[in-house]
């Protein structure tokens, strides 16, 4: 009995010993900066630990990233670096914003380097847990970047935490619509058509009645939306004061003269139907930031060479909401992360990297001095130049943009809620409901904000 | 003396993974339902206010709650009914190819939820979706499916119902399969027809299993989260549909901890859920049983 009972002990030991270790494996608060990451697209190395480095051993620079095509960066930035090792975790764009945020809570390990999304950015500036990389000993210099994204790259306290690429908004019409409708394909003459959003739906007016209510000017007001808060800089929030009645209520009343006027069609945006839309010819005109040509017009029109138009949209340019770098102060290595956003947003082989990888703009201010710097005929366009158009036209015609706020999230959800409204309606909605309706709601969800 | 520890020692890993796992998150998020906290630094303890602020200043608590119960009385009379219905249908009438219906009819149970959120966008999209394609088909001009209120509430209960009514026929087939057979002999020897046995037999004899399928359907009514939250995905769609009218109170949950990051809000909102589903099953489950429960 004795030695039955003791066997039962052991295996009860050994069972009990092994139970815990596999269930409390993923309980680690802290991940070691040496092991691998899982994710397909990890570029990991095993390396020691920035803090125990010995002799000539590369350090690791953790980066949670969403940008799966920027591998090649990656590896261009290793060969150049070789003391340091990227170790790239791939994140969704949707998921970053709950990863930083849980990590935080649970007290687990920040990366290295990590992306601060548009619409969460002022909350996140707000919590002060950045790296000012402008200061000893990173030195990050600002004095060459793009200059009206500095503001909203700075925490309330002042501290820099990191630059982005400048993302420049257009607009893209199918020519053949255009010339049907319009009379001509020409990027001038179409924008000296359509100066302004009144134009623009008293133009719509006259292609619903010719194309006998087929042929709409663009997809979703979704489009007009993106635009629009991109060309305006008026704040939708005053300190803790909501303030819509005037930088909104404008808008409001141009969709639902839109709607009213039957000129925008109702297709959910960023779905498969309106992917599927480019291809047909029933809308002609569609919002364009500068990655949208390689990642929404060339796949979703796979036949469209030359079909495309390039122009500037009703009131002007825009600017996207973006997403910057951000250095967590309780990263491991920080040293290293600033050394990569020095070579990525600070030189002009990360802005030629950048421009050859991703066809995303720099921050760098001197490659736009550059002539032909920019430069790359889209045959998708007909060989229109439209790099060279953003770089040259869209960015020096904007000079500010609006700053992020902590209820900037909240305001995206209120507002994409009355463009359902709006949508939806049968032309008896009113601008006043509706901004009482985002009044109620932003109130409801921010119990500091007043009218 | 070893032959009383080895019990304590062998139950020893589950109850350690319990209390990690289970206990402590109910504990910590009771705890910190009394604070403000957003995650990233220490909780202050505010009392009852996240408690004050949901009936008093969150109407989108009170709306979720209101969606939610509308979204059940949808929902669960016709999960109910069709998964009984099937299942008698394919006790009586069905007998040789009663396993491979059960597993057609299961399969939507197993279907990932993703899968489904997608195959219903496409299906309800208004200028290229097969249902308005249908209906155009007939000469109706199909509506705005998900972007009016009730009709997105309409597509939300129907994706619940033809996920869930399989998952009910199981639970109803295992019920049959306990009613004695020579039960409904008798009634056809006394010439009851198929209906009144239905009613006078199968109906009554069930009660037990119906009982726990309001209660597990209501309970899950009260968790929906995934079916909506997925119909609705993407940047520019507002969490919880049109309106919000398919905001249901995970959904203000959801929203609360992990898109505004107020954890405590959050928590009091998971607590406030806990007591509606707890007292709502209490009281079904007497209803249903009887004081024998």
């Amino acid at each position: 009995m004795p030695k039955r009972g003791l066997s039962t002990v052991i295996v009860s030991i050994v069972l009990v010993c092994t139970l815990l270790v596999a269930a409390f494996t993923g309980c680690a608060s802290t991940s070691s900066p040496s092991s691998p990451s899982s994710g397909a697209d990890s570029s990991t190395q095993a390396a020691p630990p920035a803090d125990t480095q010995t002799g000539d051993a590369p350090s690791t620079v953790t980066i949670w990233s969403w940008e799966s095509g920027h591998k090649p960066l990656f590896e261009a930035f290793m060969a150049d670096y070789p003391q340091f090792v990227l170790d790239v975790v791939p994140v969704e764009q949707v998921d970053m914003v709950q990863k930083v945020q849980t990590t935080l809570a649970s007290g687990g390990q920040m990366p290295d380097l990590t992306l601060l999304d548009g619409r969460r950015r002022g909350k996140f500036l707000e919590m002060e847990i950045w790296e000012d990389i402008s200061q000893e000993p990173y030195n990050f210099d600002t004095e060459n970047l793009v200059d009206f994204l500095l503001a909203k790259e700075t925490t309330p306290a002042g501290s820099y935490v990191g630059p982005e690429f400048p993302g420049l908004g257009a607009m893209c019409f199918k020519r053949e619509l255009a010339l049907e409708y319009f009379g001509t394909d020409d990027m001038e003459e179409l924008e000296a058509l359509l100066p302004d959003w009144e134009t623009f739906i008293e133009k719509g007016k006259e292609v619903q009645e010719k194309s006998g209510g087929k042929v709409f000017m663009m997809s979703s007001l979704y489009s007009y939306k993106m635009i629009h808060k991109g060309q305006t800089t008026e704040p939708f929030f005053i300190d803790n004061k909501l303030n819509l009645r005037t930088a909104l209520q404008p808008a409001l009343e141009t969709m639902i003269q839109m709607k009213n006027n039957g000129i925008i069609d109702i297709i959910e945006p960023n779905s498969p139907e309106e992917g599927a839309s480019y291809a047909q010819d029933n809308h002609i005109f569609y919002l364009l930031p500068n990655w949208d040509i390689n990642a929404t017009v060339k796949p979703n029109d796979r036949d469209g060479e030359g079909r495309w138009g390039f122009m500037r949209p009703p009131n002007g340019f825009y600017t996207g909401d973006g997403a910057c770098f951000a250095v967590p102060k309780t990263a491991l290595n920080k040293v290293g992360a600033v050394e990569y956003i020095k070579y990525i947003c600070s030189s002009v082989k990360g802005a030629e990297l950048l421009r050859d990888i991703s066809g995303s703009f720099s921050p760098y201010r001197p490659v736009y001095d550059e002539d032909g710097f920019y430069s790359n005929p889209e045959p998708w366009f007909d060989g229109v130049d439209c790099i060279r158009l953003y770089a040259e036209r869209a960015l020096p015609s904007i000079h500010e943009t609006r700053l992020p706020t902590r209820y900037d999230a909240d305001f995206e959800e209120a507002y994409n809620l009355v463009i359902k409204s709006i949508t939806a309606s049968d032309g008896s909605v009113t601008a006043e409901e509706l901004i009482q309706k985002m009044e109620e709601e932003l109130m409801s969800k921010n119990p500091d904000l007043v009218l | 003396m070893n032959r009383k520890k080895t019990p304590y020692l062998l139950i020893a890993p589950y109850m350690l993974v319990y209390f990690a796992f289970s206990m402590f998150p109910i504990i910590f998020s009771f705890i910190i339902s009394f604070t403000n906290w957003n995650g990233a630094f220490t909780p202050e303890f505010c009392g009852l206010d996240n408690y004050i602020r949901i009936f008093t200043k969150d109407i989108l608590f009170l709306k979720s709650l209101k969606n939610t119960v509308i979204l059940l009385f949808m929902i669960m009379p016709f999960q109910l009914g069709i998964g009984l219905l099937m299942a008698c249908l394919l006790k009586d009438f069905f007998r040789r190819a009663r396993r491979g219906f059960q597993l057609i009819n299961f399969l939507p149970y197993l279907t990932t939820s993703v899968a489904v959120g997608i195959i219903f966008q496409l299906l309800f999209a208004t200028k290229s979706g097969f249902v308005n394609e249908m209906l155009r088909l007939i000469g109706i001009d199909g509506p705005y499916w998900l972007g009016v209120p009730w009709l997105s509430r309409v597509v939300v209960a129907i994706m619940e119902i033809w996920k869930q009514y399989g998952y009910m026929m199981i639970m109803f087939l295992s019920g049959l399969s306990t009613i004695p057979e020579e039960l409904y002999e008798a009634a056809r020897i006394d010439g009851a027809k198929w209906y009144q046995s239905f009613l006078r037999i199968t109906i009554p004899m069930l009660r037990p299993i119906f009982a726990f399928c309001v209660t597990t359907s209501m309970i899950a009514s009260f968790n929906l989260f995934d079916s909506p939250q997925l119909l609705f995905q993407g940047l520019a769609q507002p969490l919880g549909g049109p309106d919000r009218s398919v905001l249901t109170v995970v959904m203000r949950f959801y929203e609360a901890s992990f898109q505004v990051f107020e954890f405590g809000f959050g928590s009091a909102i998971a607590y406030c859920l806990f007591v509606i589903i707890s007292i709502l099953s209490f009281v079904m489950v007497r209803a249903l049983n009887g004081k024998e429960a």
